[in-house]
């Protein structure tokens, strides 16, 4: 048995680009006992210019709407700006990937929405490529979270 | 490469080993159809709230094997409360869970053909209540028996 915290996971490739970590879980676990419906804003590392192709997926038990959770995001930053924003939420997921936008510093944020959040389990983990002169791989991380009535920017 | 027979991870921002892989492996040559009960080591009434997912490849039937349950386990409810189950990806389903005679529960899943299918067994106690439970396959059987088996 191997105890991990976090696990990122990497392959250098032999077609000589750099390596990086393309695969993350669990970085970062979101619950909460509050009642009602939410949107949980999630703001991460990811800079304005930082030049990397991001998919952050969601995962857990919503015990509040009784469903698993199955939801994606997916954006990619550079030039000041999120490109190819998509999200994708499974017919049956529990919570929402609702949307994602810049926080005013200039940070990708991802917003998810539950209609109720009562005993939500919410599990990230996020894959990676590179673009550009940017290493592949670099980490996601989660660094601030707001859960609120807010359904647009947040941070 | 590090290699481990399963591995428990502790989320980057608290403290519980609540993300699980690798905790069993299923695996059949068998040419028929049916149903496998998995016996878990969560007990009935323990509150415990879980997501326990089954990954892996049916052969027999050309698909992947992608499927969830989630659940809780409260203390004044006879069975699974807020259960829900999910086969994403067409190889197996998930149909049930069931509380065995001896008080666990057991995750019943079908398909109309096992020939060389295999799947892993994962876990996730994310949530408010059991986080700190590590899943255990205790027992297994595969059988003709839509009910409870355990």
């Amino acid at each position: 048995m191997a105890d991990l915290k976090g696990l990122d996971v990497t392959k250098n490739n032999s077609l000589g680009q750099s390596y990086g970590y393309n695969e993350q879980l669990a970085i970062y676990n979101h619950f909460t006992t509050a009642q009602g419906s939410a949107y949980i804003h999630l703001k991460t590392n990811q800079y304005k210019t930082y030049n990397q192709i991001t998919t952050i997926e969601g995962t857990g038990y919503n015990y509040g709407t009784g469903k698993p959770i199955k939801c994606r995001w997916s954006f990619y930053a550079y030039n000041n700006l999120l490109y190819d924003k998509g999200t994708t939420t499974d017919s049956s997921s529990g919570v929402d990937a609702h949307g994602m936008y810049l926080s005013s510093d200039g940070y990708a944020v991802i917003r998810a929405y539950a209609s109720s959040v009562y005993f939500l389990g919410l599990m990230l983990n996020a894959y990676t490529s590179g673009a550009g002169t940017h290493p592949f791989g670099g980490r996601v991380e989660i660094t601030a979270v707001a859960q609120n009535g807010t359904s647009g920017n947040h941070f | 490469m590090r290699i481990a027979d399963d591995v428990r991870i502790t989320p980057k921002n608290v403290s519980d080993k609540n993300y699980q892989l690798g905790k069993y492996w299923y695996n059949t040559t068998t040419n028929s159809g049916g149903y496998i009960h998995l016996k878990t080591n969560i007990a009935n009434k323990s509150s415990v709230m879980f997501h326990i997912q089954c990954e892996g490849f049916n052969y027999g039937r050309a698909r992947a094997i992608d499927s969830v349950v989630t659940g809780y386990t409260y203390s004044g409810w006879d069975s699974v409360l807020n259960q829900y189950m999910v086969n994403y990806a067409g190889g197996a389903s998930i149909e049930s869970t069931y509380i065995s005679s001896d008080n666990y529960v057991c995750i019943r899943l079908y398909s109309s053909s096992w020939y060389y299918s295999g799947f892993l067994v994962h876990a996730m106690f994310p949530c408010p209540s059991g986080r700190g439970h590590v899943l255990e396959i205790t027992d297994t059987n595969f059988n003709q028996n839509n009910g409870s088996h355990f």
